[in-house]
């Protein structure tokens, strides 16, 4: 009778024990069984992805699948895959790259796709993301989550492709344009990519190893957009060759220079300098009309001319037959500020005062320069225009003598600094700031630059008088 | 003046009793003695027992002969009788008027009513006590050396609820008996050792976070004899016994020869088992995701170091690890403990020493307490009328600690949950090379828990002196004069070393702490006096009388003075002196009190019978305000007058229970009276000042409102019970019911914004407690050679507030929030209801729930996001849909035990359990709120995926915007269990020898298993002696199961 009673005691007791244990075990139990998978394993479970299994383990990246990170995979179907490049997969490397492109990096499921996402992918590309969308594949089956990531299946596969910028390097004998792009290479120095050999004694400097440290950088990609740039999108337009040239020795006028050579390099930056966008536009209907380039030309596009649309990895590409920009829209008017000069004759900084004044007509503050009392015959502050094409620009300027009641007259000289001398001077009798129209600007004249370069417009007076400058406005005129 | 009078009216209302009663008395004196024939047996055997001494009071004594009969002449039929005898239990039986008695005896240890018991007023068996008491025997003290008195206590005495502080040695246990008196004031019982009020405050606090200095682990529990709980009304203690008293008795000398006892142990502690953190794979794949929800790109997530999975990567050893971080910090170890015991003396001087050492070294690695005790308790008979005890007892401790709880950059325990587990301990090179030299602080800006362990420091030295010396002078046969005088003089002596290697910086408001540095010396002197007069008699021998006037003086000095410093030069540099001239504090507090209590107490019992206690006391105290509207005035001052009364009337002992055979002892109790709480801050009411710093210059600002109308709490205690002894004391069990009430319960009111202060302390709220406790204990089996005892106590209660000045009143503590409100429990959680997770953003747009922001603009939740009950229907989740979750007061609570002797075998077995208690489990609010980059439990492996996911974990947010972990019934969990306690074993060695007396051997298993839903290391902890801070579990040390094996000599 009592160990009837033991027993039934032993296990009450023992029953008690395991179900103490057991809290933590429901509490922390896995809820879903994907939940316990990896990706690899789920991929390997969906039979529709036994093709994508297959290349994901030919390609190496079966390991990377079971990591304990964070990933995403767009798996294409086997009916998508059937189609697929026997070349790729022939290619360790080139099916590596074509099987990272379909993962990423992070968890994205369809919900945070409601705003369409571009993503990076595990090859350093982006592909877009949308509810509906990856890339061009639409879904098959989305949001499986499994410990480690989320798949989706596509229908389409999303092979990798080139850059802009890879287009434009290997495209260079097919076009002229393409050609001049590469030509604007240059080496830098990039401190932080040399190899410090020691720390210099005398000054405590890093010197650096010889032959470390250079980059190749290319004025295009520095000064216009850096089509090399995979997170970015653009739209770069590419002109046949004939037309390439007659575009650009349309300009040839105007920026006459040392020599012919020197000439056309000019003349082909003015024109490819307006060619690219940072807005990807997937069709020529797409793109309206008219463009303003990154440097303010306005860019009609005749979309007749359109020979190509190219998808690019950042991007499209178009080949156009044709892309005519008048040339009156390649130069723009320029306005120099009286008050932010480029530099004087001489230092008279105690006689020179940068005022704000309130213009008595419209009630609005201007600021300007007033150098007065300088004691100097001819004394001028001048303002520097580089790369000034040889054009013809119309000169007005607006400056008022509210300081003094003797009058005035002050000279607007354009000195090409190439040449060494004056491309002529405007002379005009400054307003008392009484008379009519003393604070509208006035149109002085024509000054014609004859060679390219960097003109500086000096503003003079006659002996010592003061000279003062709202701004000076340059309308070229080609 | 007045007190005079009310005395003598006292005295007159004793003498008038006493002639009326004396009157009474010649009638019974007339009536012829009474014979009474008997017999005494043993319980277990049924033989005859030889040598039993009978005795009725002075009056009437026989021995028993060979064959256990005996023969006694008694003044009357209706007294008690007292058999005594070596060996066994001593027992009361109440006559009856029956001329022959069987009586039955058992073994000494058996639990009866006649134990006795220490009440202020003398001693007194459980029978013949009016009040709700309880008596605990230590007898097992011997082999539960690593409990101080306070833990020991837990599951001792119905209605006393011992919570154990954590699981550090030393740390014992918060004490609540019968449940809830008071709010802010302390809710402790009164600690009396031998006679003095023993101060159990931890003065000042510790510097090391979340630590509590005992004073209670200054008492060795083989030290004490015996424990006695005061559970009712007893006006005796006045003012500072409104949580009831616990009175305990060290040990004395009881025979004149030399006894020698020597036991030494050795232990095993077993480290907890881990909580289900993730491991390193499943960690990363968190924190990739949480890192992304903090706005970091994908390329920048894979650019952290513990991203590279190439080997070539330089610091791809420094974060490519599986680190059991939890296994380095907490540690199996070891404890070692030898206690000697010499008791004896002549008629003249008797004497009891012992002498203790302990080491134990605690579960998380490195802590370790070293503990010296000695005592000296002497009994001098000085001269025949004169006689004097002295207690005098020294501990030193020393023990090694760091940081717990609420300290999430400094508590190694926190830390080894949250660290990532893929980080290494070390530092180590490209090659994968291990140094010597500790890791630091890691990427996630978490510390490095053994850098704390290892590098800082965290000492806490304690001693405790405690001298009492009393002399007894009889005056007359009726007189006696006693007075008492005890000291206490106490110093704790702490220091502390944060190391910046390895450590999180803290901020301050001035600068950054990087290592911190800490001092600090808290000391108390406690002087006490107790002088009384007794008058007892006894009236036509079957009454007695007793009465005593006495009057109490005890005066308490505290100070405490500490130094923070920060940003020594090097972490070697460990003194607080070192740290930078600017950053350095320096602080501490003086506190003085005073209380005066003048007392009267008389108790008188009819044959027995009728048992009448009735007392009174008059409280002056330093503490009180000179304004106070009820009391009595004396000079300017303010007395508090406490009544108290309390009857009994043993129904067993009446002569119509004559022929029951199945009652030994039926008892009706009840007991009403007025204690007081003088816990109200030694200067709250006065004017005082306090230092500020404003912008580098120092001043003097008003530290709060003085309010001179401020008092003690008043606490109406009621209680009604049953005492009852059946089947010839084989059950017994007592049941009691009492109501207590709090009047001018001190309550932070708020205080009009014009004053410039937030509150002011008033009297101005109320509390009940009322409840219910049961204590049964039954042999089961009673054999010759088997014996088994069990025994069963529950303990219940119920408070809630009456009173409040403001209509409700919240309290934080460790990310809880408590609500106080009138009708409610005085510390319920209150927080928001979740009902789950949102399935989908179509779910959750449905629901139509939105947060506010503090810029007012609305954020609605999102599929992922927890599903808040919106109980104000303005669809916005605040604090205004904050409820009620439950309290942390238990449902019931106690304990029951199981005994069994097999020869010279015994088991006990002492399980303890709670039930209905609520728990914050701020710990795993922390493991799984999913809001940095702490680890986590694996339960958060479920969390929230996308749309469609049906889970109960929300998604991962960096910062939690939408307060998805927030406090809320999430987090509190039944803090319900059942623990064996304590399971011990002890064989009693057959010692031929006559050098050795005898021997015994034992083993202990301690919390050797707790069934608990509770997710967390225990669910046993308090953090805090205040009710507001109660059921927090904010990562303390836990318990752990320990193990003793130990052996006793006696010479």
């Amino acid at each position: 009778m009592y160990n009837k009673k033991t027993i039934t005691g032993l296990v009450l007791f023992f029953t008690l024990v395991l179900t103490g244990c057991n809290k933590w075990k429901d509490h922390t139990k896995i809820g879903q069984q994907d939940l316990t998978q990896n990706l690899l394993q789920a991929i390997s479970s969906n039979t529709d992805l036994s093709k994508f299994k297959e290349y994901v383990t030919l390609a190496g990246l079966d390991s990377v699948l079971q990591a304990s990170k964070t990933f995403t995979v767009w798996a294409p179907t086997n009916a998508a895959l059937a189609t697929i490049d026997p070349a790729v997969v022939a290619d360790k490397a080139k099916l590596r790259d074509f099987i990272m492109n379909h993962i990423s990096y992070q968890l994205y499921f369809i919900r945070d796709a409601a705003v369409p996402v571009r993503i990076q992918m595990l090859n350093g590309k982006y592909n877009n993301f949308s509810a509906s969308k990856f890339d061009e594949a639409s879904f098959i089956t989305t949001d499986r989550y499994v410990s480690n990531g989320v798949l989706h299946s596509i229908d389409k596969m999303v092979p990798p492709l080139q850059n802009i910028w890879d287009f434009v390097n290997s495209t260079t004998s097919l076009y002229a344009q393409n050609a001049y792009l590469l030509t604007l290479n240059f080496l830098s120095f990039d401190p932080s990519k040399a190899i410090i050999d020691s720390i210099s004694v005398i000054n405590g400097q890093p010197v650096y190893r010889p032959g470390t440290g250079y980059v190749q950088r290319n004025l295009f990609n520095d000064r216009v957009f850096d089509l090399k740039r995979e997170d970015m999108q653009y739209t770069y337009f590419v002109m046949q060759n004939t037309n390439f040239v007659v575009e650009a020795d349309s300009l040839k006028n105007y920026f006459v220079s040392s020599s012919t050579a020197a000439t056309d390099s000019l003349t082909r930056w003015n024109v490819v300098k307006d060619l690219a966008y940072d807005v990807p536009w997937s069709t020529p209907a797409a793109i309206p009309q008219p463009l303003t380039s990154r440097s303010g030309v306005t860019v009609p596009v005749n979309t007749a001319f359109v020979v190509e649309v190219k998808k690019m990895s950042n991007g499209y590409v178009y080949v156009m037959s044709k892309l005519d920009v008048p040339t009156v829209n390649k130069f723009l008017p320029i306005t120099f500020q009286g008050e932010n000069p480029s530099g004087f004759l001489s230092d008279r900084t105690a006689n020179t005062n940068y005022r704000v004044r309130l213009n008595p007509v419209t009630g609005i503050n201007f600021t300007d320069i007033l150098v007065s009392g300088h004691g100097v015959t001819t004394y001028y502050s001048f303002y520097r225009q580089s790369e000034t094409p040889s054009i013809k620009y119309k000169v007005y300027v607006l400056g008022t003598n509210d300081f003094q009641t003797a009058l005035f007259s002050q000279t607007m000289v354009g000195w090409n600094n190439v040449l060494g001398i004056a491309q002529g001077s405007l002379t005009h009798a400054v307003p008392l700031f009484s008379a009519v129209g003393a604070y509208n600007e006035v149109y002085l004249g024509d000054i014609i630059n004859t060679r390219y370069g960097s003109v500086d417009w000096r503003l003079t007076s006659t002996a010592t008088n003061p000279i003062v400058l709202d701004y000076m406005r340059l309308v070229p005129v080609p | 003046m007045m007190l005079h009078k009310k005395f003598l009216t006292l005295c007159g209302f004793v003498t008038f009793c006493t002639s009326a009663n004396a009157q009474k008395i010649r009638t019974i004196d007339t009536e012829p003695k009474f014979l009474v024939n008997g017999s005494v047996v043993n319980a277990g055997t049924g033989k005859p027992i030889r040598g039993i001494r009978l005795t009725y009071k002075t009056f009437a004594a026989s021995l028993t002969d060979s064959s256990g009969k005996f023969s006694i002449k008694l003044p009357g039929g209706n007294v008690m009788l007292l058999a005594e005898g070596d060996g066994y239990q001593s027992k009361e039986i109440a006559v009856r008027g029956s001329a022959s008695l069987k009586i039955v005896m058992y073994e000494d240890g058996f639990s009866s009513f006649s134990d006795e018991i220490v009440l202020p007023a003398g001693k007194l068996t459980r029978t013949l006590s009016p009040y709700a008491v309880a008596g605990v025997q230590v007898t097992d003290g011997w082999n539960r050396y690593g409990e101080t008195p306070d833990s020991y206590l837990q599951g001792k005495v119905a209605g006393l609820n011992a919570i154990r502080r954590s699981g550090t040695q030393n740390a014992g246990a918060t004490l609540f008996l019968r449940g809830i008196n008071s709010l802010y004031a302390t809710n402790q019982p009164l600690i009396i050792v031998d006679g003095v009020i023993f101060n159990n405050n931890n003065a000042g606090g510790s510097i090391i976070s979340n630590n509590y200095t005992n004073p209670l682990a200054t008492i060795d529990v083989r030290d004490i004899d015996n424990i006695t709980v005061l559970k009712d009304a007893s006006s005796i203690y006045g003012t500072k016994g409104g949580n009831g008293a616990i009175l305990i008795t060290t040990i004395r000398a009881k025979e004149l020869g030399t006894k020698i006892d020597l036991a030494v142990y050795g232990g095993f502690n077993a480290a907890p088992k881990n909580l289900p953190v993730m491991k390193a794979a499943d960690y990363r794949i968190y924190l990739s995701e949480i890192l992304k929800t903090k706005g970091l790109t994908d390329a920048q997530i894979q650019n952290e170091p513990y991203m590279k999975d190439d080997v070539n990567n330089p610091s791809y050893y420094a974060y490519h690890n599986e680190t059991d971080w939890q296994k380095l910090v907490l540690k199996n170890s070891a404890t070692k403990n030898i206690y000697l015991k010499v008791t004896g003396g002549d008629n003249i001087a008797k004497y009891a020493i012992s002498l203790g050492f302990l080491k134990n070294d605690g579960i998380i690695k490195d802590n370790d307490l070293s503990k010296y005790n000695m005592r000296f308790n002497g009994d001098l008979n000085l001269s025949r009328r004169m006689t004097a005890v002295t207690n005098l007892s020294f501990t030193f401790s020393e023990q090694n600690l760091r940081d717990q709880g609420n300290a999430a950059k400094t508590n190694p325990l926190f830390l080894s949950l949250v660290k990532a587990p893929f980080m290494r301990t070390n530092e180590v090179s490209a090659l994968g090379i291990e140094s010597p030299t500790l890791a630091d602080r890691d990427t996630l800006n978490i510390s490095n828990p053994l850098a704390i362990i290892d590098k800082g420091q965290g000492l806490n030295k304690a001693y405790r002196f405690l001298g009492s010396i009393g002399f007894n002078y009889e005056i007359n046969k009726n007189f006696d004069l006693n007075t008492t005088v005890g000291v206490i003089y106490n110093k704790v002596r702490e220091n502390f070393f944060i190391p910046k290697k390895g450590v999180t910086p803290d901020s301050l408001s001035t600068g950054i702490a990087f290592n911190r540095l800490g001092t600090q010396v808290a000391s108390l002197f406690s002087i006490y006096n107790d002088t009384r007069l007794t008058y007892s008699n006894h009236f036509t021998k079957i009454q007695s009388f007793t009465a005593i006037a006495g009057v109490r003086f005890l005066k308490d000095k505290t100070e405490q003075d500490y130094g923070l410093g920060y940003n020594s030069a090097i972490d070697e540099l460990i003194s607080v002196g070192n740290g930078v001239n600017n950053l350095r504090r320096i602080g501490g507090e003086i506190g003085e009190s005073k209380w005066f209590c003048t007392y009267l107490n008389a108790d008188y019992s009819y044959a027995d019978k009728f048992l009448l206690s009735a007392g009174l006391s008059f409280n002056g105290s330093s503490r009180f305000g000179n304004e106070i509207s009820g009391g009595v005035k004396v000079n300017s001052s303010v007395y508090a007058a406490l009544p108290s009364v309390a009857a009994a009337w043993l129904i067993s002992s009446e002569k119509f229970m004559a022929g029951n055979k199945l009652i030994d002892l039926l008892k009706l109790r009840t007991s009403f009276g007025l204690s007081g709480n003088d816990d109200i801050g030694n200067y709250t009411a006065k004017q005082t000042y306090t230092s500020q710093n404003l912008l580098g210059m120092q001043g003097l600002v008003r530290a709060g409102i003085a309010n001179n109308q401020l008092q003690w709490e008043e606490v109406n205690k009621f209680n009604v019970g049953i005492d009852a002894a059946i089947l010839k004391e084989r059950v017994q069990f007592s049941f009691d019911f009492f109501n207590n009430k709090t009047n001018k319960l001190i309550v932070y009111e708020p205080a009009p914004s014009a004053s410039g202060f937030d509150y002011v302390v008033t009297n101005s709220g109320g509390l009940k407690t009322n409840g219910a406790e049961l204590s049964l204990t039954a042999r089961v089996f009673n054999k010759k050679n088997f014996i088994w005892d069990m025994g069963v106590s529950v303990g219940k209660y119920t408070s809630s507030v009456t009173k409040l000045p403001s209509q409700k009143i919240i309290t934080s503590f460790g990310g809880a929030t408590y609500i106080t409100e009138v009708g409610g429990e005085p510390n319920s959680f209150y927080g928001h209801q979740e009902n789950g997770v949102y399935v989908s953003d179509a779910a959750a747009a449905a629901a139509g729930l939105s947060i506010k922001k503090a810029d007012g603009s609305l954020v609605p939740f999102k599929g992922g996001d927890m599903i808040f009950s919106d109980l104000n229907g303005d669809k916005i989740i605040d604090e205004n849909d904050r409820m009620n979750l439950g309290s942390p007061n238990p449902d019931f609570y106690g304990s029951f035990y199981n005994k069994f002797s097999y020869k010279r075998f015994s088991l006990n077995t002492v399980f303890t359990f709670s039930s209905g208690n609520e728990i914050y489990n701020y710990t795993r609010a922390q493991l799984e709120g999913m809001s940095n980059a702490y680890n986590q439990t694996n339960a958060i492996l479920n969390r929230w995926k996308t749309n469609g996911h049906v889970t109960d974990i929300p998604k991962a947010a960096w910062g939690d915007p939408m307060g998805n972990s927030r406090f809320s019934n999430r987090w509190i969990e039944d803090g319900s269990y059942l623990r064996l306690r304590a399971v011990t074993l002890s064989y009693d060695i057959k010692i031929k020898s006559k050098f050795f007396k005898y021997g015994s051997v034992y083993a202990t298993g301690n919390n050797l298993f707790t069934l608990t839903d509770y997710k967390g290391f225990d669910p046993e902890f308090s953090a805090t002696e205040s009710i507001f801070g109660q059921g927090v579990d904010n990562t303390l040390e836990p318990q752990f199961k320990y193990v003793q094996l130990g052996f006793r000599i006696g010479l």
